[in-house]
């Protein structure tokens, strides 16, 4: 089994890749297709970032800008105070695009002024309490769909990222490989 | 009306509620054109659009599978079962 598993690494990359571009990497994860773009693959940087923009901006139209936040506001929490939003995380795949869009949420949304919020009442309702929150409020599929679209593209980024950090310039990829009994790759 | 009040990008979309499954649509082809952009061999050409296209409808033909597969498994296999 090694025996294979090494054959296919060889044949997946050719035998001869650079090594870890970790300037590429960097770059890939400050704008989406960036990394590739560096390496000289302009048509798969323009493809890439057309993809994180269909995943991206679907988020945001679907979700509002809600989809990005990294805190989630009192009434989300059951008036139990702020706290993290854990699929932030996966949308820092973005870099500092999901920064951005998570100051622009704070500003516009999260610290709307009260004339841009309604009361909201918050479980247990027997207790009668309530909260604000604001009006460009996404709740049930919207948020969930806008928050998933956001946090995919961002896990995308790294995977892509990390693929350019790993390919030489003008590299191509090689056909799909597969692997014989006896452990020989084929195209 | 209530589209005649939306602020796309700042309000959530309306509608979504009811037609959520819709939005497996772009959300796999965004994926297939990410991933298609990486992997494949050359993304020049109409080669590239196909190839996204396709995985697209390979994913949501495997969502299909499965929610004929659990369909089947809850209304016909489940009720079977001794209580």
């Amino acid at each position: 089994m090694p025996a294979q598993v090494e054959t296919s690494n060889q044949a997946n990359h050719g035998g001869n890749r650079a090594g870890f571009n970790f300037a590429a990497f960097v770059l890939g994860l400050l704008l989406p297709g960036l990394g590739h773009f560096s390496v000289g693959e302009r048509g798969r940087a323009y493809r890439i970032f057309g993809g994180f923009l269909v995943l991206w901006m679907g988020g945001l139209l679907v979700g509002g800008l809600g989809s990005v936040r990294s805190w989630e506001p009192d009434y989300a929490s059951g008036g139990n105070g702020a706290k993290r939003n854990l699929w932030f995380y996966a949308q820092l795949g973005a870099g500092p695009i999901a920064l951005g869009f998570d100051q622009l949420d704070r500003i516009l949304v999260r610290e709307a002024p009260e004339s841009k919020k309604f009361v909201h009442s918050i479980p247990p309702y027997h207790l009668q309490r309530t909260t604000m929150a604001p009006k460009a409020t996404a709740i049930g599929h919207a948020a969930d769909f806008g928050m998933l679209f956001c946090a995919l593209a961002g896990l995308m980024n790294v995977a892509v990222a990390l693929d350019a950090a790993r390919r030489g310039p003008g590299e191509r990829r090689k056909g799909q490989v597969r692997i014989r009994r006896g452990g020989e790759a084929t195209t | 009306m209530t589209i005649l009040a939306w602020i796309p990008f700042m309000d959530p979309m309306p509608g979504v509620q009811q037609t959520w499954l819709w939005l497996l649509v772009p959300l796999v082809f965004g994926i297939s054109m990410m991933y298609k952009a990486a992997r494949m061999e050359s993304v020049e050409g109409a080669g590239y659009w196909k190839q996204a296209a396709l995985m697209t409808v390979q994913v949501l033909g495997v969502f299909l599978a499965l929610a004929v597969g659990f369909l089947l498994l809850v209304q016909f296999v489940v009720p079977l079962l001794p209580g």
